[in-house]
């Protein structure tokens, strides 16, 4: 399907192209770098005060890779549920909750191992529903993938909260090993599915978030035997059904980046500032593996001028974006959280396609330095 | 005991090892070892090496709530004779996430850290209301709040504790703490917080000097 522009009269951008996107993965792109999933970064429901805004910033700067975002199978349902993560009666923590009480967002799907054996094995099945993603529409001649959250880690905490998760490694592996196993399976029918003639999808999404500020959840050891074997059999059945796998982590993850490569893993988001050294990934990786490169949400985006929003951007762009090859592609770090001004709304979207014009024409300039480095930016 | 214990129960510890800990805390309290020695010669010990290698990268969450799980272990073995040795908490601190926020991660390894260093934890949970902060402090004395907030749209809820402690004519009573992934030192100063943390492991520790 080409890419017909009379499809975004509102667009101040050109879009790119699928086939130049997929470029730009390869370290082939010879365009400016391409915007991606930001769209479902923004959640409406959250900030209903400025849907019209971000509505009208969006069709001015449309993606040109689009996610859908799956449909989240519930968390707890009845035996004979087909997508639900689990089928046992009554083992929602919440309905256990006295009065007044309140549970982590960490912990309040946690389940025992006893009550997890139980669940049905080959649930949540990703053909049960009607539509495997959100707002589907057809194609458009854009780059288009599944965003499916929670892949591995984040899935294993879903069922067990993450205290015991992360002791879980230690002292219960096998489980561990089990449960991932399981999920390999949810995740390659998900795969068929995303890659069959109902979606043709060009990549799967995923969440998993690995690191903290100042270094990963765990280390890698516990990354090598329980999460890599796992996340190389996703990926490669992604690719044996012509999937592109991208991955959101936050934090500092920089001792799996080298698995990361090996394993195939085609996009990594978002080397997350103030965690790890952007220039010293771009540098060490930024040939081998895409970056998907996020606009810091911590600080700068709620908290900087526009000014430093659009400096930001630029450095992100010096430093991750190669020019006639591209390996680099753009969205923010995080979710656009009801702290960012309007105006710096805007400035991140209107910087992202204007310096990378002028990138992809000019060259990087080299001369770009985060704002953070000259001034400590906070609430 | 001699020393081959005490590395034994310091090994035991760190590496999580809960049925050794209990075996060897019972042991050394059978042979007349006191409570107190146990406590500060193996589990603080250990914990104390955990905090260390947290420091230095070379342990992560894992090892560490693993470590703490066993010093529990042989804390709640020595709790009857440390009790009746008149052993007090060293202070009782307030915890919890500030309104709006539901992650309690960082929160739970705080009031595992304070309570291996002899501190007693009154957590509150999440999504918790400055009022509330407020009344647990005047129902339980305690001399610490600590705050916890990983979104930086709760962080500013830090902002009404504090005037909700000066409102209550309690602010100078107690010392307020602040961590959570996006807070910052400036940030603290700004809102008149005592202490700004941003490692969870070694909290305890500043806490302990701070009240030194």
């Amino acid at each position: 399907m080409p890419l017909d522009p009379s499809k975004f009269p509102k667009a101040k951008k050109n879009i790119l192209s699928r086939e130049e996107v997929k470029a730009i993965l390869r370290g082939e792109g010879k365009t400016r770098p391409a915007q991606v999933i930001t769209p479902l970064l923004f959640v409406p429901e959250e900030q209903p005060e400025r849907q019209e805004f971000m509505q009208n910033l969006i069709e001015e700067y449309p993606d040109d890779a689009v996610f859908f975002e799956y449909t989240r199978p519930a968390n707890f349902g009845k035996p004979g549920d087909r997508y639900v993560w689990c089928d046992v009666e009554g083992a929602d923590p919440m309905l256990k909750l006295k009065p007044g009480a309140t549970i982590g967002i960490d912990e309040k799907t946690a389940l025992d191992w006893e009550t997890i054996q139980k669940i049905t094995r080959d649930i949540p099945d990703p053909f049960a529903p009607k539509s495997l993603v959100q707002n589907f529409f057809e194609d458009d001649g854009r780059y288009r993938g599944v965003f499916w959250t929670r892949l591995s880690f984040e899935r294993l905490w879903h069922f067990r909260g993450m205290s015991e998760t992360l002791m879980d490694f230690y002292l219960n592996p096998d489980e561990i090993k089990d449960l991932l196993d399981r999920l390999k399976h949810v995740l390659m029918r998900a795969i068929d599915r995303a890659s069959s003639d109902e979606y043709k999808f060009d990549a799967i999404a995923f969440t998993d978030d690995i690191g903290m500020q100042d270094r990963p959840f765990f280390s890698e050891d516990i990354f090598i035997e329980f999460l890599k074997p796992h996340y190389k059999e996703v990926i490669d059945y992604a690719h044996s059904k012509g999937l592109d796998v991208w991955l959101h982590t936050c934090g500092n993850v920089e001792p799996f980046i080298p698995h990361f490569i090996e394993m195939g893993l085609d996009v990594l988001h978002p080397i997350q500032k103030y965690t790890m050294d952007e220039k010293k990934i771009a540098e060490l990786y930024g040939d081998k593996i895409c970056i998907w490169a996020g606009m810091e949400v911590q600080r700068i985006l709620p908290f900087g001028t526009p000014e430093d929003v659009r400096q930001e951007m630029r450095f992100l762009m010096d430093t991750f974006y190669h020019p006639g090859k591209g390996h680099a592609v753009f969205s923010s770090g995080n979710r656009l959280g009801k702290d960012i001004p309007n105006e710096n709304m805007r400035a991140f979207f209107e910087e992202m396609y204007e310096y990378g014009e002028k990138i992809a024409k000019e060259g990087r300039s080299g001369q770009n330095e985060s704002p953070a480095t000259t001034k400590d930016i906070h609430p | 005991m001699d020393q081959a214990f005490y590395e034994e129960l310091i090994l035991s510890v760190t590496r999580g090892k809960v049925k050794d800990v209990d075996r060897l805390c019972r042991e050394a309290l059978e042979n007349g070892v006191s409570a107190f020695k146990i406590l500060d010669d193996g589990l603080l010990a250990a914990m104390q090496i955990v905090a260390e290698r947290w420091k230095n990268g070379t342990v992560f969450i894992p090892e560490v709530l693993i470590a703490a799980r066993a010093l529990n272990v042989g804390l709640a073995i020595l709790e009857p004779y440390l009790v009746l040795g008149n052993q007090k908490p060293k202070a009782k601190v307030v915890l919890g996430t500030v309104k709006d926020d539901l992650h309690d991660i960082g929160k739970n390894i705080v009031g595992l850290m304070l309570k291996s260093h002899g501190f007693e934890c009154i957590d509150l949970g999440v999504d918790v209301a400055p009022a509330k902060f407020v009344e647990a402090v005047k129902e339980s004395g305690a001399k610490v709040v600590c705050m916890s907030a990983l979104l930086t749209t709760s962080m500013i809820h830090f902002t009404e504790v504090v005037q909700a402690f000066k409102e209550a004519g309690l602010r100078d009573s107690v010392l307020i703490c602040v961590g959570g992934a996006p807070v910052t030192a400036t940030f603290a100063s700004q809102i008149e917080a005592d202490i700004f943390e941003p490692d969870a492991v070694t909290f305890a520790e500043h806490l302990e000097r701070r009240l030194a």
